[in-house]
């Protein structure tokens, strides 16, 4: 009887069906960590709080390179990323999902991307 | 010979024990890891703070309101400095404890007078200061007097 | 000594150990990362500032006349509304009192916003389910011919539980 072959073969799957584990294990960690659902989140707050400290005049450029990125490995255009309606911001870094966050300053808000440098969105505000 | 075989079970007994001493270290990381953070949402507590500002509105809408007052002016240009002091702890009376401090970040506010080059007036709530970080500052300068208003915070920084 | 149905049963409880240790992490991770930033705190502090601006100009209180006080919201730029419908995420209270005491009230309050939050804040000031701004400062007001010293204080308390809290 030779026992080695076949020990040594379960060894093997043993350690491979670890490895996989711990692969899709770290994978999840690290999609929750880069995630485009913090950068949304991060940015349509960091968007509204600059609004509601704003007074009308006020001209804004927020680098949102980290975010571009995101949005073009998924698809999205990066004048999509950024919308602003009645007084609610929205980002949106996925296809099917954004987030949003309202602002308090009743003021009129004028937003453009940047596309000569590609980094930027510029925001207006203006009197209502 | 084959009955000592099978008395001697150290070896089986040994992994065993092995296994049980990891698997209580394991479960008691594992329960300490996930009980700290349902249990305790300070820690993993994601509020966020403006901690850069250098300057703060309301303390500066104080201070300007409290030249203007013609009496506060009337008794500074007679240099009736212990009576000027009395009304600039009046003020900061009404400017501590609210502002600029949240309730989870103490401070104070200080007070300086120069008429020229001599210190007349020096409030300083603690003494010796707690840090020398100089926190929201405005000067103000009337003709030769020099008004200095700062906050000192402990944990560093004025939140 | 044939030892595979012994390795066989430690496989399987290793398996379980990975899977115990692997629910942790999970869990423990979507905790951290599934909670949002919480920045009512900042906007309730932004709000206090906006309001102040707008009260009080070059240290002296504008005037509070019947037309200003009906039009507050319009006047100090302000609109509480948002992506929710419910009662309100907002709540905005202004009291003037007199320098340096406090008081005696100089002119009356002006309150806007959900009730609801300002009676919370009285049974529970450290609740995760708002957060608030309590700021005040000096001003002087008209009082006929010469002017009053005031102490006005803000109140402002934020709701807004689902995108800040979990």
């Amino acid at each position: 009887m030779n026992i080695k072959g076949q020990i040594l073969a379960e060894n093997v799957v043993f350690i491979i069906l670890n490895l996989i584990f711990l692969t899709i294990l770290m994978l999840f960690v690290f999609s929750k960590m880069g995630g485009e659902a913090q950068l949304e989140e991060k940015y349509s707050k960091q968007i509204a709080l600059m609004i509601d400290s704003a007074r009308p005049g006020t001209m804004i450029h927020l680098n949102m390179e980290d975010a571009f990125e995101k949005a073009k490995q998924n698809g999205v255009n990066y004048e999509d990323v950024v919308s602003i309606s009645d007084n609610l911001v929205n980002v949106k870094l996925r296809e099917k999902t954004s987030q949003s966050y309202s602002f308090f300053n009743d003021v009129k808000v004028t937003y453009e991307f940047d596309s000569q440098n590609q980094k930027e969105y510029y925001f207006f505000v203006d009197k209502k | 010979m084959q009955n000592s075989f099978l008395n001697t079970k150290k070896a089986q007994v040994g992994d065993t024990m092995t296994w049980l001493v990891a698997t209580l270290i394991i479960v008691f990381v594992i329960t300490i890891s996930v009980l700290a953070v349902s249990i305790s949402p300070k820690l993993f507590d994601k509020q966020i703070y403006l901690d850069d500002k250098k300057k703060d509105l309301l303390a500066a809408k104080s201070i300007s309101g409290f030249l203007e007052n013609k009496k506060n002016v009337d008794i500074l240009n007679k240099r009736d400095y212990s009576k000027f002091e009395v009304e600039v702890k009046k003020l900061i009376s009404v400017m501590y404890p609210y502002f600029p401090f949240t309730k989870d970040f103490s401070g104070a506010w200080n007070f300086e007078l120069y008429e020229g080059e001599e210190q007349r007036i020096r409030i300083l709530t603690y003494s010796p200061p707690i840090n020398i970080n100089l926190e929201f500052e405005s000067k103000f300068v009337l003709e030769n007097d020099k008004l200095r208003f700062w906050a000192e915070c402990s944990g560093g920084r004025c939140k | 000594m044939n030892k595979i149905g012994a390795d066989k049963v430690i496989s399987v409880y290793w398996f379980i150990i990975l899977f115990l240790v692997a629910g942790a992490v999970v869990y423990i991770v979507s905790e951290f990362y599934g909670k949002p930033y919480d920045v009512r705190e900042v906007e309730a502090n932004i709000m206090v500032n906006q309001v102040a601006d707008c009260l009080s100009e070059n240290g002296k209180l504008i005037e509070l006349n019947e037309e200003f006080r009906n039009d507050f919201m319009k006047n100090c730029r302000l609109n509480f509304k948002t992506e929710f419908e419910g009662e309100g995420e907002y709540y905005l209270e202004i009291n003037f009192t007199d320098f340096p005491d406090g008081k005696n009230k100089v002119f009356s309050d002006i309150i806007t916003g959900n009730l609801n939050l300002k009676e919370g804040l009285l049974i529970t000031k450290d609740s995760g389910s708002f957060r608030y701004s309590l700021k005040s400062f000096y001003s002087l007001a008209k009082d006929g011919d010469s002017e009053k010293e005031i102490v006005v204080k803000i109140l402002s308390i934020v709701r807004k539980t689902e995108k800040n809290a979990k």
